[in-house]
């Protein structure tokens, strides 16, 4: 309900401003949303961004605003720039947000993205409400395209777990879910939940066999009691000898925008490392191939800015 | 003659009972399942990680258990005895949270880089201090209220530090983590943290136990414990930092498990009768054996992530705790 009557205020504020006019000092208060701006904002009317928009571990677009004055998404913040439009997400507190509406600054929320078509719908408010409409189709066509090239079609695709900080791992209807079964992959984990994460533990991982382990790794190197899950003995195990590892950057999949098709080309290269090992001969893989392509896999993500221990 | 036999009889069930729990928490799993299948349905993947699962998923969860359970109750006696408070444990006289925040500072600041051996030292340097602070403020003839006032005040400060100190970290799930620090869990430790802190254990329960005589001479108050031969000073240090290195170190490898030390001595006090010193090793067990079955309920639920444990400590404890309250007042004049 509350939601509705921001939806509906941020329409009619919407509808309240000429609309002709396309917004001039824009203010994204939200990753998520500074993300998709980042792209399709018109040079010099993104006037702010949230503070972790420019972080480069958090947010795959900071390069792109990493000159813009960050602010903490309060509405202290954001006033000073004399928004006509401000960027937000469906989980902003809902106290910014009715701050926002009755100081008659229109707002747009972009949306917790679980499918595919969730990414190109973020992409295509946010154009409208710049009105950058072409930008926007451009950009869903770049996303397709990049999507299209990391499609794997395999009757029974290897078995994945994509297994992620803190021993959760996500199930078939989460964005990363549809990612992996997108690249050719089985999910081993086949419930699912609104939440579309699981915790099955270390031997519950361990015992459903995954033949690739993908991991969302949040920062490599910062100390965590997740980082140290991930260095459990039994677990270490595993990996050296019964699966291949991709290390995915948590930056390209915390929101789910058209970066998640990085996530995707990562996977689906591992899905044709996989096949081409598997190729060369009938025989399961033995550990000093897996290890040799776990070391190539590393190699890459070393080279794609990933590298464990910073 | 007869309570002899008594306080055997009870150590040798509770220390029955502690064994059957230990071996319950390395047979029965997430969900209750049994380890016997899981073992045949890994061993069908590769047996060396079947044993590697048993080894260094089920045996350290089950281990870490016992020390930690033994530690808390050992040492909540002890401290009970020694401050002559029936309200002392690690918990409540800032141990604890002093041990987490130590633990905290030095895996989140980077100063366990190199070697990870310098959390538990961090924890147990965390606890000394706190302890320190709290001897200090307390003075040398410390009253109940000073004592409950000085720890309630460092445990919340150093609570306060912990949160404080992960909200800077760059760590995204700061507030998960924070929690972990606050309410202890056993899950998914390895061998490596029980080989950490057994050395540190070890001795702490050595000084601890080494206090047995003059806890008892304590017991009639400090002149007369005096006049026994036993020296305040020496018996205090001997207490507090052992209890700083067991429960700093149990603390920098599980988190905070609250609970534990401030209610199995006054279980035990029924069974055993009120002398401090025969009440340490049934103290020390029956941690253990609290330890071992709220690690048993955490991990029934099947699907999300598990309960953490001092959540049902704090469950089982806290009802248990307020039972004896109301007893003790139906039994008073």
């Amino acid at each position: 309900m509350t939601r509705l009557s921001f939806a509906l205020a941020a329409l009619l504020a919407c509808l309240a401003a000429p609309a002709a006019a396309a917004p001039e000092r824009v203010v994204s208060i939200n990753l998520c949303a500074d993300i998709v701006a980042a792209d399709l904002a018109a040079p010099g009317t993104l006037k702010s961004v949230f503070r972790l928009g420019r972080d480069p571990e958090d947010s795959p677009a900071a390069a792109l605003i990493a000159d813009l004055p960050p602010n903490d998404g309060r509405i202290e913040d954001v006033l000073p720039f004399a928004p006509d439009l401000v960027l937000a997400h469906e989980w902003t507190s809902p106290f910014t947000l009715d701050l926002l509406a009755r100081m008659n600054i229109p707002f747009v929320l972009v949306r917790d993205a679980r499918s595919f078509d969730d990414i190109r719908a973020n992409i295509r408010l946010v154009a409208a409400a710049l009105h950058r409409e072409a930008e926007g189709e451009a950009l869903i066509a770049r996303f397709d395209g990049e999507m299209e090239t990391a499609r794997r079609d395999a009757e029974e695709g290897p078995a994945a777990i994509l297994y992620q900080d803190l021993g959760s791992a996500v199930t078939p209807g989460s964005i990363l879910g549809r990612i992996l079964a997108h690249t050719g992959f089985r999910n081993v984990i086949e419930s699912d939940n609104p939440v579309g994460l699981v915790y099955p533990g270390i031997e519950g991982v361990i015992e459903l066999r995954p033949e690739l382990f993908a991991l969302g790794v949040y920062r490599a190197g910062a100390p965590s009691q997740a980082s140290a899950l991930l260095a459990h003995p039994a677990l270490r195990l595993y990996l050296e000898r019964h699966a291949h590892e991709v290390r995915l950057p948590a930056r390209d999949w915390t929101c789910s925008t058209r970066y998640v098709a990085r996530t995707a080309a990562r996977l689906a290269a591992a899905y044709d490392e996989m096949k081409a090992a598997h190729s060369t001969s009938t025989l399961p893989l033995r550990e000093g191939q897996t290890a040799l392509i776990a070391s190539h896999l590393q190699e890459q993500s070393v080279v794609g800015g990933l590298g464990r221990g910073r | 003659m007869q309570r002899q036999v008594n306080v055997w009889a009870v150590n040798a069930s509770l220390a029955a009972l502690t064994a059957l729990l230990f071996i319950a928490s390395i047979y029965i799993g997430r969900g209750g399942e049994l380890l016997a299948d899981k073992f045949a349905l890994i061993s069908e993947t590769d047996p060396d990680i079947a044993r590697l699962v048993m080894m260094e998923v089920r045996l350290p969860r089950a281990l870490l258990g016992l020390l930690v359970g033994a530690t808390l109750g050992l040492c909540g006696a002890a401290l009970q005895g020694l401050l002559r408070n029936p309200l002392a444990e690690p918990g409540l006289v800032g141990a604890s949270s002093g041990a987490a925040l130590g633990a905290v500072l030095v895996f989140y600041f980077g100063f366990a880089t190199g070697t990870a051996m310098l959390v538990p030292v961090g924890g147990v340097l965390g606890a000394l201090a706190a302890l320190g602070i709290l001897y200090l403020l307390a003075g040398r003839n410390p009253s109940i209220v000073t004592i409950i006032l000085a720890g309630v005040a460092i445990s919340a400060f150093c609570g306060a530090l912990t949160s404080l100190a992960l909200n800077l970290s760059p760590s995204p799930y700061a507030a998960l983590e924070i929690v972990f620090w606050m309410l202890g869990s056993l899950t998914d430790r390895s061998m490596a943290q029980v080989w950490f802190v057994l050395p540190f254990m070890g001795i702490g329960w050595l000084l601890v136990a080494s206090t047995w005589r003059a806890l008892d001479a304590l017991a009639l108050g400090e002149d007369t414990a005096a006049t026994l031969g036993f020296s305040m000073r020496s018996v205090t240090l001997r207490a507090i930092l052992g209890t700083g290195l067991a429960v700093g170190a149990a603390v920098s490898v599980t988190g905070v498990i609250g609970f534990v030390g401030l209610v199995v001595p006054h279980l035990m006090r029924p069974l055993v009768g009120q002398r401090p010193a025969s009440l340490l090793l049934p103290s020390a067990l029956g941690g253990a054996a609290l330890v071992l079955a709220a690690d048993l309920v955490v991990r029934l639920p099947v699907n999300g992530p598990e309960l953490k444990l001092g959540v049902v400590t704090a469950l089982l404890g806290a009802p248990f705790f307020l039972w004896l309250i109301l007893r003790a007042r139906r039994e008073a004049p």
